[in-house]
């Protein structure tokens, strides 16, 4: 694997002016980036220390994603827990690039980044069961429903669960046979 | 529901450019943001410090209003003083743009997102009752005055009273014409 980057985006570190974009995207209520922890008034000021403190930790990664033409359309994370063996990951991208494979692909460049280059054994997400476009895309990627926490949260007026999704080390080898036996 | 924007206004993150133009709202005794709890000298500094603050508390909003064209009009804050049950909300508009609806679609932003989106109870706000032009904004909005604090509060050499207004999930839907989806699962 020479780097991060694909047939339709790259992942790159994140630069300065990209906070105000990503500022955006967390206050969009529609994407992954409202987690409903802080309510949608993040300053990009509150996004760089964030990430800032992330670059600082040797099991945490977060990148840009970028289009081949060159357009910040989202960015992407990852938080080993425990350190070497398990990672949660987190997607935003922003509403006018859905649906045209950027997020589907930089998760499969993560992915493949933490069971190939880290040997992790899980990989996990968290969503809201009102967020079907990021349940269709984990399942397409072979991710399983391992826990649902129901009616926790609330989303447009509407009470949901929050879903918890996985995938184990094994079931990435079969999907994506080009990995060499654990 | 996307982001907070309506037709007039939208509410959008602070900047540091806004704070000195918000220190002037708070040290002008007209507005809503004169809280008699430090005399009219706030600096853009204070308010940078504070607002830091209120931004890490996952129990706080605060936002700038901005009007379509890009000019800022004041700031509309809420705190949950109860998690997930009740928050007071704070607005502060420059007396210039006073009359054309902004603080109005603000705060019936903010409203709709505590109720959709946090699911809370019950909303409410302090104002005095010099302050016509909120009295009137809040009872427009559906609120209702639950608590008068007689002789409380004194603007201009002159005594008034302190109000504390508020409204209840059932009042809002109810107001509106919507349904109360969290209800009908339950």
């Amino acid at each position: 694997m020479d780097s991060l980057s694909g047939s339709l985006v790259k992942l790159r570190p994140l630069r300065d002016e990209d906070f105000e974009f990503l500022a955006g995207l967390r206050n969009d209520m529609r994407t992954q980036g409202w987690n409903q922890r802080l309510p949608p008034c993040y300053t990009p000021k509150m996004v760089k220390d964030r990430v800032e403190k992330n670059y600082a930790k040797p099991n945490q990664g977060v990148w840009g994603i970028e289009t081949k033409d060159g357009r910040l359309v989202g960015y992407i994370n990852y938080e080993e827990a425990p350190p070497r063996l398990g990672a949660t990951i987190g997607v935003i991208t922003c509403v006018e690039s859905w649906g045209k494979g950027h997020a589907r692909e930089a998760m499969e460049l993560i992915l493949r980044f933490l069971f190939e280059e880290r040997g992790l054994q899980v990989a996990s997400l968290w969503t809201l069961s009102d967020r079907v476009r990021m349940i269709g895309l984990a399942e397409k990627l072979g991710f399983k429903v391992s826990a649902r926490l129901r009616e926790n949260a609330i989303v447009g007026g509407k009470v949901c669960d929050t879903i918890v999704m996985d995938m184990i080390r094994e079931e990435y080898r079969l999907k994506h046979s080009k990995m060499a036996g654990t | 529901m996307d982001t907070l924007s309506g037709d007039l206004v939208r509410l959008r993150p602070l900047k540091d450019e806004d704070l000195e133009y918000l220190a002037s709202l708070k040290n002008d005794n007209r507005t809503q943001a004169t809280g008699r709890r430090l005399p009219p000298r706030l600096t853009a500094t204070i308010l940078r410090e504070r607002h830091e603050k209120t931004l890490k508390s996952p129990m706080k909003g605060l936002w700038s209003i901005e009007t379509k064209g890009g000019e800022l009009v004041g700031t509309v804050d809420y705190h949950e003083y109860l998690p997930r049950l009740g928050a007071m909300l704070g607005i502060v508009t420059g007396t210039e743009h006073w009359g054309k609806g902004y603080g109005r679609e603000a705060l019936e932003l903010v409203i709709r997102f505590l109720f959709e989106e946090r699911g809370l109870q019950v909303v409410n706000l302090w104002t005095t009752s010099w302050n016509v032009r909120m009295v009137g904004l809040a009872r427009k909005l559906g609120f209702k005055i639950a608590v008068r604090e007689r002789e409380g509060r004194w603007l201009g050499g002159t005594i008034y009273d302190g109000l504390f207004l508020d409204m209840i999930r059932e009042e809002y839907y109810a107001s509106r014409d919507l349904k109360d989806m969290m209800k009908a699962v339950i």
